[in-house]
């Protein structure tokens, strides 16, 4: 009973944001509204050699970075000719889902490959015992990953969940992320491309130049795809001065850059 | 007459919601994260290689959560509440509290959840520190501008405000202004307005202390601005903050006594 209860709460909060899906397109000050982002005009992003850290590792995280293409179609990121080795079970499942059961709608969690349309950011924590977790923090919903970069490995047996459990590591300028542990939860992306608790992420991030992040990603999911494959996505550094600002999701109130509204500017 | 639908609909299932969350917050059963040994509390402050104060955490305690006053280090009465402040807490039911639908705490509202600063080194020196708390969406990230930045003139009212901070000597000094109305200081309903200012003074006295020297100052609900003092404890340093999402009421977290799994030997 309680827990029907509890659904009920949760229905409630997303029906204003199904509201707001379906409304028809209008258009605001900045653009097409719930366009996120895609009317803004932005600086082109800057190129370069990427800056570094004290300890000459690559720095990732002086600037707040912007995903492309959208997070509409996983396949996108696929070389072209490719497509997904979907099972038909996972086929069959996708077919089932409704845009409205997207969990982005429900004010869950993105999961790790699906940062696009929103900011996102690195976080390298120093602690006395040098770099230990990386945390990647996201606009949206103001989530936060842990990445544990401490040299320790994924444990035996994992509670799944959204985020899975990274661990990362350099290997010259690229950044490693190892992931599993994760939930079935997760959509890869608005078509709702499914994901199994076998899934198994290896991300490769490289700041090829100063303005741009490359994130090559390799998925491998038995229980969703016939075999293990490979997506490309490029993120762009957003223009000098952007931060991430506050979206609280279960508010639906749609602020952050990611709809286009600009963080106020100190005093001069 | 859809949208009435809608808005009363929103309504009912929120009440019910409400209902729900509130027999959650009563049964969270905090008071279980492991801590630091008393043994290891009493060792020196870590330092960075730079000779910073090492503040990273995790911690837990360190802010409000039933009752402001009494936590802050105030006798009963000594919050100088305005009349009409003073009313609106004694009206409010500890069921409407905002984080109990999942929106954020804000500050100093961090209990019972633990929490971290994570330092964000960068190319151009430390820039930015943000708190993250377990509990995922409703706590978050809270970011604290280190690049000697200003507040913004008229900052849109936000729930975690706009923070600037500095440290003086040890003591990591972080000032805060912007914050809207809507969140309260604890499970008793002790409201602000949005002309709250607060300034946290945290000072790590040894490996497993923390202390946080707060000023609250808000004019629109205080007769004068208030001194309180919280401390936070270090959580057994081999502990990762784990994945909470209040939106789904999944009830994990090291704030709930789990553990996060180990990896092999």
């Amino acid at each position: 009973m309680r827990k029907l209860v509890t659904v009920v709460g949760i229905v409630a909060i997303v029906v204003p944001l199904l509201a707001q899906a379906q409304a028809p397109v209008d258009t605001g000050v900045l653009g097409r509204v719930d366009a996120l982002g895609q009317e803004v005009k932005r600086l082109p992003a800057p190129t370069g050699p990427p800056p570094r850290l004290a300890d000459g590792t690559i720095d990732l995280g002086d600037g707040i970075w912007v995903s492309r293409p959208f997070g509409a179609d996983i396949g996108m990121g696929l070389k072209s000719g490719d497509v997904l080795p979907l099972l038909p079970s996972a086929k069959a499942l996708m077919g089932s889902r409704k845009p409205a059961d997207d969990p982005m709608v429900w004010c869950l969690p993105l999961g790790v490959l699906r940062y696009s349309p929103y900011p996102f950011r690195f976080i390298q924590n120093y602690t006395h015992r040098k770099p230990t977790h990386m945390y990647i923090l996201s606009e949206l919903m103001r989530t936060y990953r842990q990445v544990f970069m401490d040299g320790r490995r994924h444990p035996p047996e994992l509670d799944p969940t959204w985020f899975g459990h990274s661990i990362g590591w350099y290997e010259n300028d690229t950044l490693v992320i190892d992931t599993v542990g994760f939930n079935d939860k997760g959509w890869f992306d608005r078509k709702g491309t499914p994901q199994t608790e076998r899934l198994h992420t290896i991300e490769r991030w490289r700041r090829v130049d100063v303005g741009h992040l490359v994130q090559e990603v390799t998925i491998d999911d038995p229980g969703a795809f016939s075999r293990p494959f490979t997506v490309t996505f490029q993120a762009e550094l957003s223009n000098p001065g952007d931060e991430l600002i506050e979206y609280v999701c279960n508010e639906n109130n749609q602020y952050g850059i990611a709809s286009g509204v600009t963080p106020a500017q100190p005093a001069k | 007459m859809q949208k009435l639908l809608l808005v009363s609909m929103a309504l009912l299932g929120l009440g019910a919601g409400i209902a729900a969350q509130r027999e959650r917050t009563a049964s969270i059963p905090s008071g279980n994260t492991p801590l630091v040994s008393n043994a290891d509390a009493l060792a020196p402050v870590p330092r960075l290689p730079d000779g910073r104060v090492d503040l990273t955490g995790p911690w837990v305690g360190g802010g409000s959560n039933a009752d402001i006053e009494r936590e802050g280090g105030l006798k009963p009465g000594e919050l100088p509440l305005l009349p009409w402040a003073k009313q609106l807490r004694d009206n409010r039911k500890e069921q409407n509290e905002p984080y109990t639908i999942c929106l954020p705490m804000s500050v100093p509202r961090i209990n019972p959840f633990p929490w971290k600063f994570a330092m964000s080194y960068t190319s151009k020196g430390l820039t930015h520190i943000y708190v993250l708390h377990e509990l995922g969406d409703s706590g978050a990230h809270r970011v604290v501008y280190m690049d000697g930045r200003t507040h913004p003139v008229d900052p849109l009212p936000t729930w975690w405000g706009h923070s600037i901070g500095r440290f003086e000597g040890d003591t990591l000094v972080i000032d805060t202004v912007g914050y809207n109305d809507k969140f309260w200081f604890d499970s008793r309903g002790t409201p602000h307005t949005e002309q709250l200012h607060t300034i946290e003074r945290w000072t790590r006295i040894n490996f497993g202390t923390l202390v946080n020297e707060f000023t609250l100052d808000d004019p629109g609900t205080f007769s004068r601005p208030v001194q309180l003092k919280f401390t936070a404890t270090h959580i057994r340093p081999d502990l990762d903050l784990m994945e909470f999402i209040c939106a789904e009421d999944n009830q994990y977290g090291i704030a709930g006594g789990f553990q996060p799994a180990q990896p092999d030997k």
